[in-house]
């Protein structure tokens, strides 16, 4: 795979964690550009590993919030520069309630979502990146499909 | 929206994309940051100035000892005595060397610099014995 394709495969789902990661799209492009560049140091010949990308954004986004003493818990900004696939009205509606209740979440059950949905990620490498058990980041993930559920099905009972 | 649901199918179809755009801009930028990674690194102006700076600093600490080691010519007769030097390269000569310094440094007629290494000799009416020894890890 080319960098081209794999900027193709990867740069979505990359650039939308580093988002919800960071506190302005600014730093987490800086993010994303300084993991990308890390991940490549380390297989230089060939594209880089995704869940070692995802990795880096982590703890690259931790340390700048520690210098910044700022952590933003979910960035709903993340749409400014990212769009979704084309639906109907309804549908769009049932987007933004579900982006909305995924927004609301907190941090470590989205942060699940995020990385095994969208992130392609297995719960074991989830659990490896966070420091957490496989068991928990399903877990996690469960939990955060259940409750986007329930919250899905207050809203429309 | 039908409270069954699949929600996995649905979140999975809200991925997130990104626009043509951004695609593009952050390509170019990265492909940038990339190309100045990959490229040699040209020495700083640090690490150009530091090798010179410590190599004039060691010429000029060797300089400082040379000129502040014991001349035997400014050495004046009252401070000084006179000691028949033996060395075991050859040099048999005499030389001033002050009372204060058990061992000084003296420069040679040939230029050289010498440490003289003092022995006290055991009878008192006897003068110490000198040895000229060449500073060659100078």
């Amino acid at each position: 795979m080319n960098w081209d394709d794999w900027m193709k495969e990867n740069l979505a789902r990359l650039a939308f964690y580093a988002r919800q990661q960071t506190r302005t799209d600014s730093d987490a492009d800086d993010v994303l550009q300084d993991a990308i560049i890390e991940a490549w140091k380390r297989t230089p010949k060939k594209c880089p590993d995704v869940a070692l990308v995802f990795s880096y954004i982590r703890r690259r986004s931790i340390d700048l919030g520690r210098k910044m003493k700022v952590r933003q818990d979910f960035a709903e900004s993340s749409d400014v520069l990212l769009v979704t696939i084309e639906t109907d009205f309804e549908q769009r509606d049932d987007e933004l309630l579900l982006r909305k209740s995924l927004g609301k979440l907190p941090p470590n059950l989205s942060e699940a979502v995020v990385l095994h949905l969208w992130g392609g990620l297995t719960f074991q490498e989830i659990g490896k990146m966070l420091s957490i058990s496989p068991n928990t980041a399903s877990s996690r993930y469960r939990l955060a499909l259940e409750r986007l559920r329930q919250t899905v099905k207050n809203k429309l009972s | 929206m039908k409270p069954d649901f699949d929600i996995e199918d649905r979140l999975r179809k809200l991925a997130p994309k990104t626009t043509d755009e951004y695609q593009k801009q952050f390509s170019e930028r990265f492909e940038r940051a990339l190309n100045e990674e990959a490229a040699p690194q040209s020495p700083s102006i640090f690490s150009r100035v530091v090798p010179w700076g410590l190599a004039t600093a060691a010429v000029l600490c060797l300089a400082a000892l040379i000129l502040n080691s014991p001349n035997p010519s400014e050495v004046s007769p009252a401070q000084a005595t006179v000691a028949k030097v033996v060395d075991d390269g050859g040099i048999d000569d005499e030389i001033f060397v002050p009372h204060s310094e058990s061992e000084p440094i003296v420069l040679g007629d040939d230029g050289k610099i010498y440490r003289v290494l003092v022995h006290e000799n055991s009878t008192k009416n006897t003068r110490p014995s000198r040895r000229l020894v060449a500073l060659n890890s100078f």
